[in-house]
């Protein structure tokens, strides 16, 4: 089943020409064809680019071409733009909109010789962490279809892990790469904010949205990330800087010295015993190996949720005002151009965007500015001190990704306060930028549950060596 | 932290500017009225249809009442953080640069009508 490999696997075999992309492309497909009929991960595919594409990364091997990437079939959340290929974004809104051009991630996978097989299911907007808010029906989390994949990348992550591909792209607003991973049980990795183009992403909050990998292991993100990094003419907020070896950081000799720190706030006596038990368990591990676990206080962790919650509502309705039904995406039948806006809108949006939209709005008002969005960004500064404080302390945090495993369809899709409180771990460094993974901890009875490194800026390289260190076979 | 008109039951200062008439109940919980929430539709642009209306008061409500806590964080010393990169000033040259015709091909596509390369939209009045 080739489907299965890593990437890294599979490179191996490409390089020697033990197998083909084409035969690659054709497992993973067959795979799709097979079983998301149960998942509901994709919500397209294109086998017919992707068959091409392996045939062309055939002819680049048998002519000597080589590359981390390259033959390696993948898939990409939707709200990722693909030329020619439809991007809905989950939303009624863009339920045909076909994209002039591809997202910057998409030209560099593109060149690298990866294969796109389609495109994944996602929160509406990415605005969700379950799936369920999706136009298109939810995605069913592969080790238990009674419960959600988490989200909003929860299509990517529930395709990784049903070997639909070897890699998806996903984007993570304020958690939406590492949370779905932490449900379904693989490797999900949030750059540093400024490391990969948002260009071509449908933007959310452009003060927090960054674009990175859900792969089977902690190597195979690091091999992706080495491609989707890099500074981009089209994206102002993307950083000039030299390149890291994302690969060397895999060969990390050894984490002695290091200090990794435990940040009390994330492990309050509100937490599952079983959830703290696992994170511990990785602890120990990082321990014998020499590193020295330290506690340390991050205290405003507890604002993060809030914060988040305003200023992300806050630049939605603001990047979703471009949405007006008249120069692409759905169109009401209006006499007016006001009723055109207001009936395009109620109609294109669904439940979830129209609340982080009317949330956005009140919080944007005059007389209220203050008191909401500068106040929630003053915090915000509190937070990436409170980060700044524990990094001079100690090189990386250890944390759960989310407080418990997977839950079921309809808990809290009624109730828009608890699924905030979702993205309770990972909000704070998204708000902050800084890079964080979430890798398989072990299950807790048959699901899994995720642990999460948080680094400085830039500090990839050191969360994937130390990340590939705690990895282990769920 | 500026006085917060809720918190305060004050109106705002401005006359131009919004009041909702939104005020905390007795048990500091927010209660958005079903006039507040068509007040806020109207402004998003979004029509909702009764039961939105009726849903909305009660989950903003809530939301808004967690979101509260952050009243309470001194912050009279912080700067306030919009981005996170550090860059500043990061400029680029104010050119029109050429666009390959499929791809306006395709864009316009994405639009509704069109008139003699303009885009047709409905009346206002």
């Amino acid at each position: 089943m080739l489907n299965q490999l890593t990437i890294k696997e599979a490179r191996e075999r490409l390089d020697s020409g033990q197998i083909t992309a084409a035969a690659l492309t054709m497992a993973c497909l067959e795979k799709i064809k097979q079983a998301d009929g149960q998942i509901k991960a994709c919500l397209l595919v294109d086998e017919v680019g992707a068959v091409k594409a392996a045939e062309l990364a055939d002819r680049r091997l048998a002519a000597g071409q080589r590359g981390g990437l390259l033959g390696i079939p993948y898939l990409a959340k939707d709200n990722i733009l693909t030329k020619g290929l439809r991007t809905t974004a989950g939303s009624a809104m863009l339920a045909s909109y076909i994209a002039p051009t591809d997202a910057t991630v998409i030209v560099k996978l593109k060149a690298a010789g990866a294969v796109l097989l389609g495109k994944t299911n996602l929160d509406e907007f990415a605005h969700g962490a379950s799936t369920e808010f999706s136009a298109f029906g939810p995605t069913h989390n592969p080790w238990d279809l009674q419960r959600v994949p988490g989200g909003s990348s929860g299509g990517s992550a529930a395709a990784v892990a049903a070997n639909f591909c070897l890699f998806a792209l996903g984007t993570d607003t304020g958690g939406s790469i590492r949370h779905p991973a932490g449900f379904c049980g693989v490797v999900g990795l949030k750059p540093t904010y400024g490391l990969a183009s948002r260009f071509g992403l449908v933007a959310m909050t452009s003060s927090t949205d960054v674009p990175g990998p859900l792969t089977k292991t902690v190597e195979d993100a690091a091999l992706v990330l080495a491609v989707i990094a890099g500074h981009d003419e089209l994206d102002r907020t993307t950083v000039k800087r030299a390149e890291d070896d994302y690969g060397r950081a895999m060969n990390l000799e050894s984490i002695k010295d290091l200090k990794i720190g435990l940040p009390k706030e994330y492990f309050s006596a509100g937490l599952d015993k079983s959830v703290v038990q696992k994170i511990k368990a990785a602890a120990a591990q990082l321990e014998k190996l020499g590193a020295k676990l330290v506690e340390v206080s991050l205290p405003s962790t507890k604002y993060g949720v809030s914060v988040y919650y305003i200023i992300t509502p806050c630049e939605i309705s603001s990047n979703l005002a471009r949405f007006d039904g008249v120069r692409y995406g759905h169109q009401a039948e209006a006499i007016n151009l006001a009723e055109h806006y207001a009936l395009s809108r109620a109609e294109g949006f669904g439940p979830e965007t129209k609340r982080r939209i009317m949330l956005g709005t009140f919080a944007l008002s005059a007389g209220y500015y203050d008191a909401y969005y500068l106040q929630a960004q003053k915090v915000r500064s509190l937070i990436i001190a409170d980060f700044d404080n524990a990094f001079s302390q100690v090189d990386l945090l250890l944390t759960p990704t989310t407080p418990h495993t997977a839950f079921k369809f309809g808990e809290k899709a009624q109730d828009p306060l608890a699924m905030y409180l979702e993205d309770l771990f990972l909000t704070p460094s998204s708000l902050a930028g800084l890079p964080a993974i979430s890798i398989p901890a072990g299950l807790i009875g048959n699901l899994p549950i995720g642990l999460q490194l948080i680094g400085p800026k830039f500090s990839e390289p050191l969360i994937l060596g130390v990340g590939e260190k705690l990895q282990i076979k769920i | 932290m500026p006085a917060c008109p809720f918190r305060s039951g004050g109106y705002p200062v401005y006359s131009h500017r919004l009041d909702l008439g939104i005020r905390r109940g007795d048990n500091a919980i927010f209660m958005l009225t079903e006039q507040d929430i068509i007040h806020l539709s109207e402004l998003a642009r979004i029509k909702l249809s009764a039961e939105e209306i009726q849903n909305s008061g009660p989950q903003l409500s809530a939301v808004l009442s967690y979101i509260d806590q952050l009243s309470e964080v001194d912050t009279k010393n912080t700067e306030p953080t919009a981005q996170v990169t550090g860059l500043t000033n990061n400029w680029r040259v104010d050119a029109v640069a050429p666009w390959a015709a499929d791809e306006v091909a395709l864009a316009l596509e994405e639009a509704g009508e069109m008139v003699e390369g303009q885009l047709k939209v409905k009346r206002i009045l």
